[in-house]
């Protein structure tokens, strides 16, 4: 093969690559995908009575460092504001004012989030980001009824780069996660597979092989090769459909071993973005035959034309994913550890952790000590969550500071005994259990009061 | 050419795991279901039949109490309360399935468990005759309603002066059985089988719905029965005596015993009987790294009961807590320890699911 690496050459191809002019098919079929699964997702959350827990029956809730002013909706607002994501979502599938479909449920969606850090989810992040894009990217000129309804003009192609920043999140997203599981205990001591398969045991067919080692070990790399190359092989012509049936397969048996929710749905929609013009174009052929939408044939002029502000907050938001997930390499220790940096990097079902927490309140005149008993204000997850992650714990530790003090204990030192279990090691010290916790500020910092792993 | 390589890789693969042996090659086959069948034949099972059956029993004591108000028969429905309280520390910890929240019905344990009791809202409702029990004040009946009418001070001549508070304690006794014998029943008929098959390890399942409330009742054993009354709950100013388990009958101490001894039993898959069987630590026996988390737990097992062992035998617990709290550091430190063998290390290393979104998420 000759290959030709010439400046030149590789400039033109990223040119190329770029703004070469394609089908807006793939983009059209991503609009109804996405709009279905944060529709079903939406729904689910509803019918589970998660919102309930999650934004009513609630006491504390936790922060995102630099989001603490990011309240608690008010009790009334819970449920309308889910009526108007699954309003947006169907908005989003049917291109029915669609920029404003998608950035209410942007807005909507991502606040939610951000209400309570407890409930982070990779795929929550994903979601958001996805729907950032959605709201730039012109999914709405084809086959909407934005269309339909004269709200904007019909085009037929597009320029690459106005899908490409889907393709490079779903990349990101896949190629951080395998990139974080190479470290030892994934590769070399199939940790934490080697736990959560033997407890799927009971699975039929499979189950009976999962309690042997090798399928933990064989999992965990071919978790790893998947995550890191799965995107290279989707873009090959060649190897796409074998690709995407290992997406298939990866996503479904995940989905059936681990509570992850919509999240396979939401993979093995998006990856097929992936497929080329004339694949999605049946596809939306197919679908403009079943809703009986004539099929344009006169030529269509309008070209599209993107807004500098829009094109540099693409370019800013793809330079953000690509740096965000690095910013744990400038804190020391063990990252699974501390969790500084662990967030909002695609770290995607790593490890095996969990803490128990004991928090202490000493009265500075009576010092007068008592014990804390977390179910008085934390349900088990957010417990489960906070006694493990360190800036939750500082959180915690500030709001118990407060409480206690609005119920007269003096000046409360606020002390916690916590210990935390990594991969089925028996559990350690978090941290020195005789210290105030409420003299720490939580900032970017290292945290270097925690413990070395 | 690149299917060879993937397969170079696998290969690769395979001979690194071969080398990372570690001693701790398992392939022990655990089936849950053994262990769940064990606790349902041998513990929870016996636990509410025996429970059930004491019901009954303070029943019949308590209606022939009626028939006759004399000093032979109340002391036959104390002796009877005692034995079905005892019955109770072994049931508590199963507060799932038929046990659990169904609808407005709350727990078992929070149905007639609950404690302290409102002791002045049970007079006004003897004094008004209302045994309609047609509220949600759980304070006013249950187990600890009947220690309150039997062992109050001077129970047995205030039972004399007002027929109501026999009419008061049928009720409280009727309600009981209302509550504990469907919960026998539904065990012993259908939920036995939907439980012991359950072979899942997931939210909800069998396993991880017995271990949240395992680790619940421990919860509650050191936090209700001991930091409360000893006044070591964050917040309060000073002990609270009054607030130990059985204030009436003094027997706060030996019921605080068999709670743990319920707890422990589960642990060691034994029956109150005392006969072995397959628990959490046959299951870690069965898992990597297991060995360890055994020995840990088992240890702190032996100190908390050794705190327990150590405390004066004529004092009732209250009594304690008054004269010398002090001597009940132990108890409290001790008991804080054992809470993460149970509460974090058990399920991690097991990878049983607790919550909705455990893990780390994904």
């Amino acid at each position: 093969m000759n290959v030709d690496f010439s400046y030149h050459k590789i400039i033109s191809k990223i040119n190329e690559g770029v703004f070469r002019s394609q089908s807006i098919t793939p983009l059209v079929t991503f609009r109804i995908l996405f709009g279905i699964c944060t529709l079903i997702s939406t729904s689910r959350f509803l019918y589970l009575g998660w919102v309930d827990l999650h934004f009513i029956d609630t006491k504390v809730t936790f922060k995102i460092y630099g989001f603490e002013w990011v309240q608690l909706p008010p009790e009334g607002w819970v449920y309308p504001m889910h009526y108007l994501m699954i309003l947006a979502s169907l908005g989003i599938i049917f291109g029915y004012f669609y920029r404003f479909s998608a950035a209410i449920f942007f807005l909507i969606f991502t606040y939610l989030e951000f209400v309570d850090v407890t409930y982070y989810l990779n795929h929550y992040y994903f979601v958001s980001c996805i729907a950032f894009l959605m709201i730039f990217l012109p999914a709405h000129r084809y086959f909407s009824l934005d269309v339909v309804q004269g709200r904007v003009t019909v085009i037929e192609s597009v320029p690459a780069w106005a899908i490409l920043p889907i393709k490079l999140q779903l990349f990101f997203v896949y190629f951080y996660a395998g990139m974080a599981k190479i470290n030892h205990n994934w590769l070399f001591e199939a940790l934490p597979l080697r736990i959560w398969l033997k407890s799927n045991d009971y699975w039929p067919l499979i189950g009976p092989f999962l309690k042997y080692d090798w399928a933990a070990f064989m999992a965990s790399w071919l978790g790893m090769l998947y995550d890191i190359s799965i995107v290279l092989w989707l873009s090959l012509k060649k190897t796409r459909p074998i690709a995407y049936a290992a997406v298939v397969v990866f996503h479904v048996m995940t989905g059936i071993f681990f509570q992850i929710g919509v999240f396979p749905l939401v993979m093995i929609t998006s990856t097929l973005i992936f497929f080329s013009d004339q694949w999605h174009e049946r596809v939306i052929f197919k679908l403009k035959d079943m809703f009986q939408v004539k099929r344009k044939t006169e030529e269509v002029k309008t070209q599209l034309i993107m807004k500098p502000a829009i094109k540099y907050t693409l370019l800013v938001f793809v330079v953000f994913q690509t740096l965000f997930p690095l910013r744990f390499l400038a804190y020391p220790g063990n990252l699974f550890w501390t969790e500084q940096g662990y967030r909002f990097s695609w770290r995607v079902m790593l490890m095996e952790k969990a803490g128990t927490a004991t928090f202490y309140v000493q009265d500075r005149v009576t010092m007068r000590e008592g014990i804390v008993d977390n179910s008085d204000f934390l349900n088990p997850h957010q417990e489960k969550q906070m006694s493990m992650q360190p800036d939750l714990i500082l959180q915690y530790a500030h709001f118990l500071k407060d409480h206690y003090a609005r119920s007269g204990v003096f000046d409360p030192k606020v002390r916690a005994e916590v210990y935390v279990t990594l991969n089925g090691r028996p559990s350690r010290l978090y941290f020195d259990p005789g210290m105030d916790l409420t003299q720490w500020k939580d900032s970017w910092k290292h945290k270097f009061w925690i413990y070395n792993d | 050419m690149k299917g060879n390589l993937k397969y170079a890789i696998l290969f690769l693969a395979m001979a690194i795991m071969s080398c990372s042996d570690n001693g701790e090659q398992n392939t022990n086959n655990f089936d849950r279901r053994e262990m769940l069948r064990n606790m349902a034949d041998n513990l929870i099972i016996p636990s509410f039949e025996q429970l059930n059956q004491s019901a009954l029993e303070v029943n019949i004591a308590i209606e022939k109490l009626d028939s006759e108000l004399n000093p032979q028969n109340f002391n036959a429905v104390r002796d009877a309360w005692i034995k079905l309280y005892r019955d109770w520390q072994y049931a508590q910890l199963y507060t799932f399935g038929p046990a659990g929240e169904q609808g407005i019905q709350k727990s078992l344990l929070q149905e007639i468990g609950t404690f302290p009791v409102n002791s002045n809202r049970i007079n006004e409702l003897i004094s008004l005759n209302d045994t309609s029990f047609i509220n949600f004040q759980r304070d006013t009946r249950g187990l600890l309603a009947m220690e309150y009418l039997l062992y109050r001070d001077n129970a047995y001549e205030l039972m004399q002066q007002n027929k109501n508070s026999v009419d008061y304690l049928k009720a409280v006794s009727r309600h009981i059985i209302e509550k504990v014998n469907p919960v026998y029943n539904e065990w012993k008929n259908t939920y036995r089988t939907t439980f012991a098959e359950d072979n899942s390890t997931s939210i909800g399942s069998a396993t991880s719905v017995f271990y949240n409330e395992f680790v619940l009742s421990y919860e509650v054993f050191k936090n209700f029965k001991i930091a409360v009354p000893l006044g070591r709950k964050a917040g309060q100013t000073q002990a609270e005596p009054d607030l130990v388990e059985c204030k009436y009958s003094g027997l706060s101490l030996e019921y605080l015993n068999d709670h743990l001894t319920a707890l422990v039993n589960i642990w060691y898959g034994r029956s109150r009987a005392g006969q072995d069987g397959i628990g959490w630590r046959e299951y870690l026996t069965a898992t990597p790294g297991g060995e360890t988390l055994i020995a840990d737990t088992e240890k702190q097992i032996n100190a908390l009961e050794e705190v327990l062992r150590a405390l004066p035998k004529d004092k009732t617990f209250r009594e304690i807590i008054i004269s010398d709290p002090d001597s009940l550091q132990d108890l409290v430190v001790e008991s804080q320890k054992l809470t993460r063998f149970f509460k974090s290390d058990l399920s991690s290393l097991l990878g049983i699911t607790i919550t909705f979104s455990s893990g780390d998420g994904d």
